[in-house]
């Protein structure tokens, strides 16, 4: 369990350090407030990873039985978050290939149309 | 003064595209074709005919090459906008009748029904899909259509703007039908011929995995 957490504390760290080598970086673009939870949020997946007792005083303040359930389901509400995000950006891009198909069509129409 | 344009969507279909493509040539309307990304001869067939053809660089759909159909009638001054399918299934008499319609009453567009017209050869499959899907379209437009999936309609280029079809596949059916609700649009059933041949019993939906798909698209569709 120790290797574990020390392997995750790790990765998170390395996390931390590019977000942070990001934030300084000119075209960084996410308000301030907005990257101050960013890091607020590595920094609480931090805590669950290396003190297990951390999710299970979170998760009793909750409500929920087991720090662990409460990991779940946190990762559950984000990946179905996520497949969403997903769903419409695919279905705009969808929508944008139509668009572009149809310019290209109706574009070579009009050549042939000029130049028979 | 009418101005009707005839809009056909096609894919793959070198073997029948001639053949309806000579029905029309006895007529006065102007026919555009799109080849929506087609693997065989289906343009060379369309430009030995004389019609009209656009063609998609892939394959998008029925739904987005009928649109883009429309958007050539519309630059090129169409008032009344025909849809018609591909495969020989339709009747192009049925037009001229519901054409009359159209204008003599007054209307927006007018939707073919192969329920209230006559079908030759409908396989019983087909025919309970159908029902189902146009029990299901009464039930969510609140419209009292007896066909939802008719390819044969005429609409008048006033309306083609709330019309425009979004939904790139199948799903266009449906989502013409809503949008004839959304937009109050006046239309009419008209019963038209619809003949099954082997050919287009063969080409037709898919049916089970055709129906999933327009579900997903009607479900996920408006998601933009």
């Amino acid at each position: 369990m120790i290797g574990f957490q020390i392997f995750t504390f790790i990765v998170l760290l390395m996390f931390l350090l590019v977000f942070i080598r990001l934030m300084r970086h000119p075209r960084h673009y996410l308000s301030w407030p907005t990257s101050l939870l960013i890091l607020v949020i590595i920094g609480l997946i931090a805590a669950v990873f290396v003190d297990p007792n951390f999710a299970q005083t979170i998760a009793e303040w909750c409500g929920i039985g087991r720090g662990a359930d409460l990991m779940i389901y946190l990762s559950i509400l984000f990946l179905l978050l996520n497949a969403f995000t997903f769903l419409v950006r695919l279905k705009r891009s969808d929508q944008k290939m139509t668009e572009l198909a149809r310019e290209i069509a109706l574009m070579k129409v009009q050549e042939k149309e000029r130049n028979p | 003064m009418k101005t009707v344009f005839v809009i056909i969507a096609a894919f793959n279909e070198e073997k029948v595209i001639a053949s309806v493509l000579h029905d029309f040539s006895q007529t006065e309307y102007h026919v555009v074709v799109v080849d929506d990304g087609s693997t065989d001869n289906t343009a060379e067939k369309v430009i030995q005919s004389g019609a009209i053809l656009i063609r998609h660089p892939i394959n998008l759909g029925q739904g987005a090459a009928l649109q883009t159909g429309i958007d050539y009638a519309i630059k090129h001054g169409a008032t009344h906008i025909v849809t018609f399918d591909a495969d020989g299934q339709h009747d192009f008499h049925d037009i001229a009748t519901m054409l009359n319609t159209l204008d003599r009453d007054n209307l927006d567009i007018v939707l073919g029904s192969r329920f209230l017209g006559t079908t030759k050869n409908m396989p019983l499959s087909r025919h309970i899909l159908l029902k189902l899907a146009c029990w299901f379209t009464r039930l969510s437009s609140g419209l009292p259509v007896t066909d939802a999936h008719n390819g044969l309609r005429i609409f008048k280029t006033s309306v083609a703007k709330q019309l425009r079809l979004y939904q790139p596949r199948m799903a266009h059916a449906t989502e013409i039908i809503y949008k004839i609700r959304s937009s109050r649009l006046n239309f009419r059933e008209v019963p038209v011929t619809t003949r099954y041949t082997e050919y287009s019993k063969r080409k037709g939906q898919r049916s089970l995995s055709g129906v999933i798909q327009i579900i997903s698209d009607l479900l996920f569709g408006g998601i933009s």
